[in-house]
């Protein structure tokens, strides 16, 4: 179940960003995209990275790399306005070259889970892209026990089925456990 | 209820070197949609506002490449 080398406009979009964020800190790809990028068939209008908490300068500095790579920040154009946004835990959305779609949706680090996320954030060779990526037990459990929708439900079948040598199911329940905790 | 997505897994594991052309093509569409979409409500009068209102674009930057290509 080999992928190629082929991207699509969902696979760019994210290799582009994802390459600028690499270079400022520690990010990981979460939720619809690790299943659509693992073959799943659906649609989606955003991709969404957690990455971890930066101080204002470097925000700056990565905000400016961003802008400078033909993204922009659909919220707000001020670097201070934008990072206040992420700051009281709210996502800050961006897209590339006016295209209004696809969007990268970022927020920091809010909790230890999410800490926890990014400190075992993999790389998945059937996606065919070197980028990061929470674990298939994480987005399991997600999708499972927090966000529950039937896409949601559907894309975590999905995953079980193409990352049957990835899925623990200890680890699992241990995350819904920490989800139950922490989140709900 | 998941009978599609066992199909579709079955169909990648039968096909490794094909499935992800198919798949391109299926969420590229969307994405050539929308641009195309884009494009032509940009054309109408109000139309960058509207497209602001449907995307939730609070960025009034945004866009600028598009109106102006």
């Amino acid at each position: 179940m080999r992928g190629t080398s082929e991207r699509n406009i969902l696979d760019q979009f994210c290799i582009d960003f994802c390459n600028i964020v690499e270079a400022h800190c520690n990010y990981i790809i979460v939720s619809g995209f690790v299943a659509i990028s693992s073959g799943r068939t659906r649609a989606t209008e955003d991709i969404d990275m957690i990455i971890e908490k930066l101080s204002i300068e470097k925000y700056k500095k990565l905000h400016e790399d961003l802008i400078q790579a033909g993204f922009i920040c659909v919220q707000d154009d001020l670097v201070e306005e934008i990072y206040s946004y992420l700051i009281d835990n709210t996502s800050v959305r961006y897209i590339k070259n006016n295209n209004p779609l696809p969007e990268m949706e970022i927020k920091f680090v809010k909790d230890k889970l999410d800490e926890f996320q990014i400190q075992t954030r993999i790389k998945l060779p059937l996606t065919g892209l070197d980028v990061w990526f929470s674990s298939i037990n994480m987005n399991i459990a997600f999708k499972e026990e927090y966000l529950k929708s039937e896409k949601d439900l559907k894309d975590a079948v999905h995953l079980r089925k193409v990352y049957p040598e990835l899925v623990n199911e200890h680890e699992i329940n241990n995350i819904k456990k920490l989800i139950k905790e922490l989140k709900l | 209820m998941n009978e599609e997505i066992d199909r579709w897994i079955k169909y990648m594991k039968e096909n490794p070197n094909t499935w992800r052309e198919i798949h391109n093509k299926f969420i590229d569409a969307q994405f050539i949609k929308a641009h195309e979409f884009a494009q032509k409500i940009l054309k109408e009068s109000n139309g960058k506002e509207k497209l602001m209102k449907i995307y939730n674009i609070k960025n009034k930057n945004a866009f600028s490449v598009l109106h102006n290509p």
